[in-house]
């Protein structure tokens, strides 16, 4: 058995690490879900969206979190998110490239209905139609078999509906 | 407060900053140390304490080993990335205040150009167990990385006060200016116009690339001991004044969006309350500052935040080129990380010790105290520098 050869490389001839300048490929990235979240993408999975209610200070949160940030009680229940919004603030991402995502795409942190603000991603809007107090309304989509919250302009939704 | 021995900066070292390095982050932190303890007058073996980054690759026992440093009784690191600058210099000073140790080196080394790109996409496994959860809220939504996270911190304080691209663009156009005459710059002689900057393509609308600091490669550290000591070694010791980190409520890794502070950098404000307090001093007192530029609108959003002005009164303060060279507040005097080098603001430390040294390419006259920052819209830190007196 003959051994490898030793490598005699000095820190200075080191090989660099390959650069990843290839469009990526590949799904989405699935969140990732735990006890404390786990409500959520279940809730998402049947096309609806949840937030947590404080059952003593009755104040809907969001990220999800086991105690209640202005009370801290450990007692919630579901509610479910009429998916109605505005937009809080917004971006327009156009690099990196992600799996799943065609640059360039809007990104918003978007204050819905029950108080409770959350960031999403939308395939549907056109970042140059966003503005800050956008009339929103969630829809979903569906990526690897696997459902996202996504986002459509409200005044779409509701011109759709006349 | 720090209570306890008075404590100094004594030694600054740092390799050069490139692109790519060709050498292990390792080789690049001893060089780095090696390079402080030499300007500080010590040896390495009287290291007692190390501070370091969460981020950081090399570990304290390869430090130890490769420095001959027969044994070292104090070490910590702090988490928050780019927060954590500061928080290196707070945690030294308290374990030297306290006579937990004598001589604690701070430092930070990557090849952030040549390696792993922050700009890029890092991967869910770079975080922390619990924080995989949290950021996994903003990575199901295609927010990968700090820039599209906190452009829309940016996108809000637009907002609140009519602030304009343009405005981000004057702090861009002051920072190159102080890089082009920095020699140890990326952008040395490379300054940049307004209209540079608004021909700059987007990397997150609203931020362009020229508002985006840099990704670059180097060692920076920084050798702390008590000024009695500091007095008697190589170097001129710069008194640590005060140094402070902060984490509010309604904080988060660069994704705080749920409370109505958010877009006023509400960390920062926590930092620069208790660092005023602290120190004794007010922002009037402060000649010159190294505010952490990941990208630039978090200048004019921290100017606000340590109370050099009011809320929403940062692009009519610098307007008329305050903030630039020979301005009456020149900040950022090393070309900052968008015109320097991005080694996690830990240069940004070893620039305002020169300016308190009087050592700085661009010296602003008359220093008394240097203010520096650490990264905003994260949990942070921040330290005030003096002249010994």
């Amino acid at each position: 058995m003959t051994m490898p050869p030793v490598s005699t490389a000095s820190p200075e001839s080191m090989p660099k690490p390959a650069e990843t300048t290839a469009a990526p490929i590949g799904p989405r990235e699935r969140p990732l879900i735990n006890g404390d979240n786990a409500y959520f993408w279940e809730g998402v999975q049947e096309r609806t969206l949840i937030f947590q209610k404080c059952d003593d200070c009755e104040k809907v949160r969001h990220p999800s979190s086991p105690a209640c940030p202005s009370c801290c009680s450990m007692a919630w229940q579901p509610v479910t998110s009429t998916g109605s919004g505005t937009v809080y603030t917004f971006a327009i991402v156009h690099h990196p490239q992600l799996p799943g995502f065609q640059t360039p795409y809007p990104v918003m942190v978007v204050e819905f209905e029950e108080g409770a603000r959350m960031a999403l991603s939308s395939s549907k809007i056109d970042g140059r139609d966003l503005y800050i107090g956008a009339p929103v309304q969630v829809a979903f989509k569906v990526d690897d078999d696997f459902v996202y919250p996504d986002l459509e302009l409200r005044s779409l939704v509701d011109k759709a509906a006349l | 407060m720090i209570s306890g021995r008075p404590v100094a900066i004594c030694g600054i070292g740092a390799t050069e900053f490139s692109m790519d390095s060709g050498r292990s982050e390792l080789r690049l932190a001893i060089e780095a140390i090696q390079a402080a303890v030499a300007d500080a007058g010590v040896r390495a073996s009287d290291i007692d304490g190390l501070v370091g980054f969460t981020y950081e690759g090399n570990p304290e026992t390869s430090i130890v080993r490769n420095l001959g440093i027969p044994e070292i009784n104090f070490y910590s690191r702090i988490p928050f990335g780019g927060g954590a600058a500061c928080g290196t210099v707070a945690h030294a000073a308290m374990a030297i205040a306290s006579g937990v140790a004598e001589t604690v080196v701070c430092y930070r080394a990557f090849n952030e150009r040549s390696g792993q790109r922050y700009g890029r996409d890092q991967g869910r496994e770079a975080l922390y167990y619990t924080e995989r959860w949290n950021r996994s809220w903003y990575r199901a939504f295609g927010l990968n990385t700090a820039a599209a996270r906190l452009a829309l911190t940016a996108r809000r304080y637009m907002h609140e006060f009519g602030v304009t691209t343009e405005d981000f663009g004057r702090v861009v156009v002051a920072e190159r200016a102080h890089a082009a005459t920095n020699p140890n710059a990326r952008f040395y002689g490379r300054p940049v116009t307004l209209e540079d900057h608004q021909n700059s393509p987007w990397i997150v609308d609203p931020l362009r690339k020229l508002d985006c600091c840099q990704e670059s490669d180097g060692g920076v550290a920084i050798v702390v001991t008590s000024l009695e000591r500091a007095r008697d070694l190589a170097s001129r010791p710069v008194v640590v004044r005060a140094a402070n980190q902060g984490i509010w409520q309604g904080s988060e890794e660069s994704t705080g969006y749920y409370t109505s502070e958010s877009a006023f950098l509400p960390d920062s404000a926590v930092v620069a309350r208790h660092l005023w307090s602290s120190a004794g001093i007010g922002p009037d007192d402060i000649q010159t500052a190294i505010l952490y530029d990941h990208f630039s609108p978090f200048v004019l959003m921290q100017l606000e935040a340590y109370g050099f002005c009011g809320r929403g009164e940062a692009p009519a303060f610098i307007a008329d080129g305050r903030i630039g060279p020979g301005g009456a507040f020149p900040i950022n005097t090393n070309g900052g990380l968008i015109g320097e080098a991005y080694i996690h603001q830990m240069n940004g430390i070893t620039e305002a010790v020169r300016q308190v040294r009087q050592t700085a390419a661009n010296q602003v006259p008359d220093v008394e105290n240097v203010l520096v920052t650490a990264g905003p819209g994260i949990p942070t830190s921040a330290a005030i520098l003096g002249v010994d007196r």
